[in-house]
């Protein structure tokens, strides 16, 4: 190597340094938009749909990793985040338990029956994941309309306790917001990191050759049962938030209808990208609420946007470039 | 000089169709060998099979007297063997050192849980994969380069990328299917003397080539198939002048 390159190189490690330094930064980033915009709304109702925004966001940053980047698609997310819900608020409001042990206890049911279900179908090649997360998606679903002393049934059940952090109960649509979003931060900055690392471009490898991703001492299955694992518990931490948030649970959220929303969201948004998922989340929680205005048109007008976009935009909306007249100036 | 890698009996079917049939050879290390042999001779199926992509039939494989043939595809690059592909396999949804780095999976150690928690082992040993990326791609005179997209490459650039990214999983034998495929006279040449560096580093190449010029100025070694049968081995010369192999190349 001659002088001239190892400048290069080194030029090179620094612009990569302070690329990784920023991932807690983009979380935190996100974070303070998210308080910054808080502070511009006095409406709660508009708070409760923005906390929705950030659970829902948990659920797809999870579906973005198996999706965009291991190349496998979950029909059961909704299942992973009843699961969640269900878990954790059986525990505390019917068993009496403390909301950290429901947590605990959604997050580790969750990841068990995930490599459950993962062990067997992960290990083949095509899109057996889908088939398998759709049956358990139904199974989840009769279970929780079944479980009668537990559940409540098709009808639910209430008084699920709230969540209280260092002395303060979270009994306000400010407070849970920040809390969601707090803990959405964190799971966006794990998540950019997984993709910085070795484990992140193996998925992408996996994705888009498993043969030569094998070649090269990359272990598939275990890899992708690890992600489907991690998108799953990404989803026991949402139903978790929602379950102490609504405070009553019924079956109906957590349909198959909600699963495909879900993946919906990550395909809006460009699935080769984590924040792809983030937009295509806010995209398809927030329209809802502006086509409001609409009346009885308003799920046809979301229809057609939801269309034009896979007709023109078949990639997804991120990275999509506005053309801005203003500022740009003419060359030549 | 010591054997890297030996065949021993090997045989697989597809069908009726016997692929390999009863191969034995040895490549010696630090040499270039090339298997040759007319279309369907074979020889990618000997490439699958050493890199475990494919079970055979029966037969051994060692790589430096330990048996290698029951293992799975992921445990060979563990073992010190990389190899490219026929059809041009490099990942194009990552730019060129990001090809690189993925070469060096089976080189670094950082799991699940540390990646997602960015801890200051796996910041360390994540410069340590982009220092020795950057190191093979300045090998391969490529390191102008680093940042681009896969797509926005030559072909001739996307075959060198391929074959560093074997070689950042430091292997001691490296198996190229058909490297000069699609490549000019002159990509050509500029291919044989990143041969020659390769060799020079130690690492033992296993080539297997359509393009005779090249195969005869690489080769310490030729070994040729037909019909999954080897019908002949020995030096460029030797085998040149074989008639076994002159009447397989130019009809009867």
């Amino acid at each position: 190597m001659n002088k001239g390159k190892s400048i290069h190189l080194n030029n090179n490690l620094g612009r990569r340094n302070s690329h990784l330094k920023r991932n807690y930064f983009k979380a935190l980033m996100v974070f303070i938009s998210a308080m910054v915009i808080l502070g511009f709304i006095r409406n709660p109702y508009y708070v409760g749909v923005l906390v929705f925004f950030g659970i829902n966001a948990i659920i797809t940053t999870g579906l973005s990793l198996l999706m965009g980047y291991a190349g496998q698609i979950s029909l059961g997310q909704a299942a992973f985040y009843g699961i969640g819900a269900y878990t954790s608020g059986v525990l505390t409001a019917k068993l009496g338990m403390p909301v950290w042990f429901g947590f605990l206890s959604a997050v580790l049911l969750t990841a068990l029956i995930a490599y459950i279900v993962g062990i067997p179908t992960l290990r083949l090649k095509g899109h057996y994941l889908a088939m398998a997360t759709l049956g358990l998606g139904e199974i989840v679903h009769i279970v929780f309309n079944e479980l009668l002393s537990l559940t409540g049934g098709p009808s639910g059940f209430g008084n699920i306790p709230l969540i209280k952090i260092f002395g303060i109960e979270l009994n306000n649509d400010f407070l849970y917001y920040i809390f969601v979003w707090a803990v959405f931060s964190f799971i966006l900055f794990i998540s950019l990191n997984l993709i910085d690392s070795r484990i992140g471009r193996a998925l992408r490898a996996i994705h888009k050759s498993e043969t030569t991703a094998a070649t090269l001492g990359i272990n598939i299955s275990k890899l992708k049962l690890q992600i489907f694992i991690l998108s799953a518990v990404y989803a026991s931490i949402a139903g978790f938030l929602y379950a102490h948030y609504v405070t009553f649970l019924s079956p109906g959220t957590f349909g198959l209808h909600f699963s495909v929303l879900l993946v919906t969201m990550v395909a809006v948004g460009g699935m080769e990208n984590i924040w792809g998922a983030f937009i295509g989340t806010g995209v398809l929680t927030l329209l809802p609420e502006y086509l409001r205005i609409f009346k009885d048109y308003d799920i046809l007008i979301y229809g057609i946007i939801l269309m034009s976009i896979m007709l023109f935009r078949p990639e997804g909306l991120y990275g999509i470039k506005i053309p801005l007249k203003i500022g740009k100036k003419k060359e030549q | 000089m010591d054997k890297i890698l030996q065949v021993k009996n090997l045989n697989k079917s597809f069908g009726g169709l016997k692929a390999i049939d009863n191969l034995s050879f040895e490549v010696k290390t630090g040499t270039i060998t090339s298997v040759i042999g007319p279309n369907g001779a074979g020889k990618t199926t000997l490439f699958n099979i050493i890199s475990s992509l494919i079970t055979p039939d029966s037969g051994e494989i060692f790589l430096n007297n330990k048996r290698i043939d029951y293992l799975k595809p992921y445990q060979i690059p563990y073992l010190g063997i990389s190899r490219t592909f026929q059809n041009l396999s490099v990942f194009n949804n990552m730019s060129v050192i990001e090809n690189i780095m993925v070469g060096q999976y089976s080189k670094s150690k950082a799991g699940f849980l540390s990646s997602c928690l960015n801890t200051a082992k796996k910041r360390k040993e994540e410069k340590e994969i982009r220092d020795r990326a950057m190191y093979w791609l300045s090998f391969m005179n490529l390191d102008d380069i680093y940042d681009r997209p896969i797509n926005s490459i030559s072909f001739e650039k996307q075959r060198l990328v391929e074959i560093t990214r074997a070689l950042a999983s430091e292997p001691e034998i490296i198996l190229l299917d058909e490297p000069a495929a699609g490549l000019t006279i002159n990509e050509t040449e500029n291919l044989i003397d990143n041969l020659y560096k390769i060799r020079e580093l130690g690492i033992t190449i296993l080539l297997v080539e359509h393009d005779m010029d090249m195969v005869m100025e690489v080769s310490d070694k030729i070994t040729v198939l037909n019909f999954g049968k080897k019908i002949a081995e020995g030096t460029p010369e030797e085998v040149s002048n074989n008639p076994n192999v002159i009447s397989v190349y130019l009809g009867e």
